[in-house]
């Protein structure tokens, strides 16, 4: 936070100015730093979710290990950047594309699993539930989305303020000026669109697999269209996204923070408990995947705190 | 036998009024379950088996006419089926003449026992033989009451006639391979899984909710109802096995 203390005057309570200072760094697109520390940190999360799914899946293919050792990486480089070094920043944007495509080829390959299965897409709903989880490739990648983008930014001590005077202002669409001002938010808010489609998909059926045996199984699928509709309309409303789309972004947050508690119960509920907790993981309640959906309450959070994008 | 009130003699009691059951195409505790609802999910080779054992009985090949009557009554009392709709009964004896007829045969033999197809032939001059010295009647024409009482005195391993064949032929192993065929024609049949609520052929879809008992999609609900054997029946008396009886159960002394 030594960044932030900086810039802090001399009257002000610490605590407010530093919320503030955040708050205005995010919106003006200097939040660098801590944006390749969320992407290493989150990426450690990812790491670990597909380092035992696909152990429990015997590493059947080769290219199974690449998520793993890419969400390393990512985690290596987003701490490295996060010190501010440029050479740091420029691995971590590599990183992030590569893992970006990465997920994207863990797509189809989940795909052509779930195609494989016996019966294949003729019996959908059974091969989804059972078969290599559709969507996680894609939302392995959120790190990696959030790593590229804090490439781009500018760190916390950038000078200037809500404008960059480092760079010479193109008129037009260029959308690396956009991204270093943080004039962003229709962008991040139609990234939240899609990926709590895709979070929302995973727990859906993952909770149908249970029966939804408990009740509270069905709030990540309710509230899944509720941020979805809220970070779409972020896109034509700017009311929406700095008044809803906050609102939502907490509850979902709080929602994956709930979750979590109660997967990590139910690994520690199962026959052995901690005695045999990896294999209690394996086979339990997908322990990171609420905090997977959280993340895309992060994301709203995000977007409703940036800039729009100019007209 | 077969008359209508004869038959409603047979079928199971309502505990609280004693009345009988009424006719049903499937009994058991999941009203409108049906495996073959779930075929689309097989593969072609599993659905033609199964489509063909309930379309296609096998004719009587193996049994001649007077062995196909008794072994007729005999399946009628080891699983009775008086309160299914006459058009949904299980036809066991089919199954088994298919068997012997093939001789589809487990590919061994107690060395006590005459061939599978010997035993069927044996067994049935016996049950005749029981009935004649007990009753002077044919098996066939005994009530479920008599007809019970010959076949328990095979189960409790004292046959009180017959000798010279049990002489020839284990009378406890002919149960077990009585009951046994039995057991397998009728529940390798679907109406039968709809009745106990077992899914049929689990390839490809298989199962997915597979720990805390939590029903498949397709899968309904428990219903249960109280019911009792019918009065002729012995089947519903209690009695302990293991240490009390010396050769009916092998092995299984104090397992229940």
């Amino acid at each position: 936070m030594q960044f932030f203390a900086e810039r802090r005057g001399p009257e002000t309570p610490a605590i407010e100015t530093d919320v503030e200072a955040i708050y205005d760094d995010i919106r003006e697109g200097r939040f660098e730093r801590s944006m390749a520390l969320l992407a290493g940190l989150s990426s450690i999360l990812s790491g670990l979710e597909v380092g035992y799914e696909h152990y429990r899946a015997g590493y059947g293919n080769p290219i199974m290990y690449t998520p793993v050792l890419l969400s390393g990486a990512l985690t290596g480089v987003g701490v490295w950047a996060s010190f501010g070094s440029k050479a740091g920043r420029k691995a971590l944007r590599i990183t992030s594309v590569i893992t970006l495509l990465d997920s994207v080829t863990g797509l189809y390959f989940h795909i052509r699993g779930i195609q494989r299965k016996p019966g294949g897409w003729r019996i959908p709903i059974v091969n989804i539930v059972m078969g290599p989880p559709i969507f996680a490739p894609l939302l392995f990648g959120t790190s990696a989305y959030l790593g590229l983008i804090g490439s781009y930014m500018r760190r916390e001590d950038a000078p200037g303020g809500a404008v960059d005077v480092s760079m010479p202002r193109v008129s037009g669409l260029n959308w690396k000026q956009e991204l270093r001002e943080g004039r962003f938010q229709k962008h991040v808010a139609a990234i939240t669109v899609l990926w709590s489609f895709f979070s929302g998909f995973e727990a859906w059926y993952s909770h149908y697999k249970n029966n939804f045996k408990y009740k509270v199984q069905w709030t990540p699928v309710l509230l899944t269209p509720v941020l979805m509709a809220a970070a779409a309309a972020s896109i034509p409303s700017r009311t929406i996204a700095k008044k809803i789309l906050p609102a939502v972004s907490i509850i979902t947050i709080a929602d994956g923070s709930i979750g979590f508690y109660y997967h990590a119960r139910g690994v520690v509920r199962r026959p052995g408990s901690l005695k045999k907790w990896i294999y209690n993981i394996m086979y339990g309640p997908p322990i990171f995947a609420p905090l997977l959906f959280a993340a895309c309450g992060t994301l709203g959070l995000l977007a409703s705190i940036l800039r729009r994008e100019p007209k | 036998m077969s008359d209508v009130e004869t038959e409603r003699q047979h079928r199971p009691v309502d505990p609280n009024t004693g009345v009988p059951l009424s006719l049903v195409r499937q009994p058991g505790y999941y009203p409108g379950y049906s495996t073959l609802a779930q075929q689309a999910f097989w593969d072609a080779k599993t659905r033609s088996v199964i489509l063909h054992r309930v379309n296609d009985t096998p004719t009587i090949r193996f049994f001649n006419v007077h062995q196909e009557a008794v072994m007729k009554a005999v399946c009628d009392r080891i699983i009775p089926q008086h309160d299914r709709d006459p058009a949904y009964r299980i036809p066991i004896v089919n199954y088994i003449d298919e068997r012997l007829y093939e001789n589809q045969i487990d590919g061994y033999r107690y060395e006590n026992m005459p061939s599978d197809r010997d035993a069927y032939q044996l067994a049935v001059e016996a049950f005749e033989a029981i009935a004649q010295s007990h009753h002077e009647h044919s098996f066939v024409d005994l009530d479920a009451h008599a007809q019970d009482e010959v076949l328990k005195s095979i189960h409790d391993g004292n046959a009180p006639a017959a000798r010279e064949i049990w002489e020839r032929m284990s009378i406890q192993n002919f149960w077990k391979l009585l009951v046994g065929d039995c057991a397998a024609a009728y529940y390798s049949h679907p109406w039968a899984w709809d009745e106990i609520g077992f899914g049929g052929p689990a390839y490809p879809r298989g199962y997915m909710r597979v720990e805390g008992g939590e029903p498949e999609p397709w899968e309904v609900d428990e219903v249960r109802y109280e019911w009792q054997a019918p009065p002729d029946s012995l089947s519903d008396v209690y009695e302990p096995t293991g240490s009390g009886s010396e050769h009916s159960h092998p092995g299984q002394g104090a397992t229940h």
